[in-house]
């Protein structure tokens, strides 16, 4: 009974000591997942459109420093934004695992405190662009000798001023409405293209107002304290003056975003971001969306749009597109959990906010403080458990390998446990020898295939087996030996002096293995053929003696075997046998016909 | 009779003494294995942390030693009991994305 106690101890050690490495390993790759999800995030989040080269890079780096390998990365979006990455990163060595972390990117965007909205052009120059420089700034309050963001708003000729500059035009000094007048060009009106300007008081010779002609009888401007910078039919203004700032040329197209924006009154540059990125494709219907979401954000064009698009995120990235690298651009980067079930992570997912009470997106338990409950160990130990099965569910290919293994060593052992605990010795021994046979078809099986290789490898479950197998195979051998010494019947002294001899020869064979077996920092071993047939001969002894020890089994066998080959004879003459019964009874029945004659 | 009884009492010396061998052999195993998970949860969860650019939590700091190098993290689970050929302590090591 001691003895099998000892053996289930060595077994849940042997259990506990694998379990123990698989969730090391399988840690560490969760870990360099982790930071190389992190990595990549933290790219993304300074460049929204970052290749995914560079992406792939930085999570590479950031796995390798943590001990794993990249195995694959996909770029999340949604709404064909960029809104996180997946990446999957294996750990190589004794207990080879792959491990899967999730960042989600919420983007956020910071307009300059200093200056009125940046505005990304992409290529116009100008009068389309002058035009669309001014289009971008619908919205600011009318503040008389503004001409910054500062300052609160704009003026009139504040607008002009920031619109030319902005355009790459920018105009001498800092000029008044006046000034406008009498730098520019006079025109009549039939001939106002957009880019143009218009003025009212200009009889006087020293006009007070001054807008922007953007095209379709529509003017610009920043009108009057208490206003905002909108559009204003040409017809309704006033304006009895009419000037040109631009060299004279064709009228750039009213393109449709242009005049939908100009409809709803909304600015251009971010109505044509929106509609750049994908996420409208109907302008009129984008601008007047836009412009309900700006009537309930009339103080934050960022707060309208994310309104307006459902996502902050979003919005940030309509912004910068729109305003360029005037924006500043940022990103929150969290862990957050993987979708369960989710063969496919490159189908534009959902992300969820990463959770504001746990340190990690991932549901993880507390770590485990020292000292802690016995309910905290069972937590934790549970919460390892789970781990190693998801672990062990990452392990591709090498699962069923090391799972066979495993299961077939732990059957092994669990054998020998049975045959300890088992109160009748007959019993004992019957477990015992199923336990020798098994070894012996192994050896054998294993110097057949090792012979050409040079040796069995070890590694992993089967190598911690090995170990444990020495440990026990010098225990029987000593146990053996003893019953040996001190049986009474000689039959006892002979099976049990065999079980001995084939204890150690078994254990001599793991043996030629050398100092790697047990080398605690050892990964691999190799088991020349040589020791393998050590091992399947000492098995092939254990088996003997313990059939010297009960003869009856061999005698029950030599029954069982002589009844099993007289049915099998019986079962393959049966034809034959039944021909010729047939035969007899025919002859038989045409020797009782009697004759004519 | 005599001898049977003493060689009895051998036996039993014997196998309470591989007994106690063997589950002094567990136990020691369960602690390591526990260290080491532990030290492997906190490093994991303060690496993130630290990526995220957010504080670390005092539950952290009390469950390990969280020393920082430059990128790295350094944490420390010691063993409560430490036998001859064995560490003092469970270290695990990450390094934080830049």
């Amino acid at each position: 009974m001691a003895c099998a106690l000892v053996v289930l101890l060595v077994v849940a050690g042997f259990v506990i000591g694998v379990l123990g490495g698989i969730d090391s390993a399988g840690a560490n790759a969760q870990r360099a997942a982790d930071m190389a999800a992190l990595a990549a995030g933290h790219r993304l989040s300074s460049d929204p459109a970052a290749a995914a080269a560079d992406l792939r890079s930085a999570a590479a780096d950031a796995a390798r420093e943590n001990g794993g390998r990249l195995v694959s990365l996909v770029q999340l979006t949604e709404d064909g934004l960029p809104s996180g990455v997946e990446v999957s990163v294996a750990v190589d060595g004794e207990h080879p695992v792959r491990a899967r972390a999730r960042v989600g990117v919420e983007f956020t965007a910071a307009e300059p405190t200093g200056s009125f909205r940046p505005v990304d052009l992409h290529g116009l120059a100008g009068r389309a662009a002058v035009v669309a420089a001014a289009a971008a700034q619908v919205g600011w309050p009318y503040l008389w000798g503004g001409e910054s963001r500062a300052e609160g708003g704009f003026d009139c000729s504040g607008l002009v001023d920031y619109a030319f500059t902005a355009a790459g035009a920018a105009l001498p000094g800092r000029p008044t409405a006046a000034d406008l007048w009498r730098m520019g060009r006079s025109l009549p009106v039939a001939a106002l293209q957009p880019g143009d300007l218009v003025f009212v008081g200009t009889a006087g010779g020293a006009p007070h107002h001054v807008g922007i002609y953007v095209g379709d009888g529509t003017v610009l401007s920043a009108p009057h304290t208490g206003a905002r910078v909108g559009y204003s039919p040409l017809a309704f203004g006033g304006w009895d003056g009419y000037a040109s700032l631009l060299p004279a040329g064709p009228a750039p197209l009213d393109d449709p975003v242009s005049a939908a924006a100009r409809r709803s009154g909304v600015p251009g540059h971010v109505l044509a971001a929106e509609l750049r990125m994908g996420l409208a494709s109907d302008p009129d219907a984008a601008a007047a969306a836009l412009a309900r979401a700006q009537a309930a954000h009339p103080g934050s064009l960022q707060e309208a749009l994310a309104a307006q698009l459902g996502s902050a995120s979003a919005a940030a990235l309509v912004l910068r597109d729109g305003g360029g690298a005037g924006v500043g651009l940022s990103g929150a980067v969290r862990l957050v959990p993987l979708p369960h079930g989710d063969a496919d992570a490159d189908h534009n997912p959902s992300i969820p906010a990463a959770p504001a009470q746990t340190p990690t997106g991932r549901p993880a338990s507390a770590p485990m403080a020292a000292g802690s409950s016995w309910s905290d160990d069972i937590g934790t130990a549970l919460d390892a458990g789970g781990h190693t099965a998801e672990q062990l569910g990452e392990r591709g290919r090498a699962v069923p390998l090391q799972a066979a293994a495993a299961l077939q060593h732990l059957s092994r052992f669990g054998l020998t446990a049975l045959g300890g605990l088992l109160p009748d010795p007959d019993w004992r021994d019957a477990v015992n020898v199923v336990g020798s046979i098994w070894d012996t078809y192994s050896a054998i099986r294993d110097v057949t295939a090792a012979a050409a290789a040079g040796g069995l490898e070890l590694s992993g479950v089967g190598l911690w087996a090995a170990r444990f197998s020495v440990l026990g195979g010098a225990l029987s051998t000593g146990l053996f030996a003893a019953q040996a010494y001190s049986a009474r019947r000689s039959r006892d002294r002979v099976g049990y002096g065999l079980m001995a001899v084939g204890s150690a020869a078994t254990t001599a064979g793991l043996m030629t293995a050398g100092g790697s077996l047990m080398a605690m920092g050892a990964t691999t071993s190799v088991v020349p053929p040589v020791g393998l047939t050590l091992i399947a001969v000492g098995a092939g002894i254990c088996v003997t003696g313990y059939l010297v020890r009960h003869p009856e089994w061999c005698r029950g066998a030599a029954r069982i075997g002589a009844a099993a080959l007289d049915v099998a004879w019986r079962a393959q003459t049966a034809p034959v046998r039944a021909v010729a019964t047939v035969a007899d009874r025919a002859r038989s029945l045409a020797g009782s016909i009697p004759t004519p004659w | 009779m005599g001898r049977r009884s003493g060689q009895a009492s051998v036996e039993m010396i014997g196998c309470a003494v591989l007994l106690a061998i063997a589950t002094v052999a567990v136990l020691e195993a369960l602690t390591v294995v526990r260290a080491r998970i532990t030290a492997e949860r906190v490093a994991d969860q303060a690496a993130v942390l630290v990526a995220e650019g957010r504080p670390l939590p005092a539950s952290l700091r009390g469950a390990a030693r969280i020393q920082r190098r430059g990128d790295r993290l350094v944490v420390t689970v010691p063993l409560p009991v430490r036998l001859p050929a064995l560490p003092a302590a469970a270290v695990v090591t990450a390094t934080v994305p830049r």
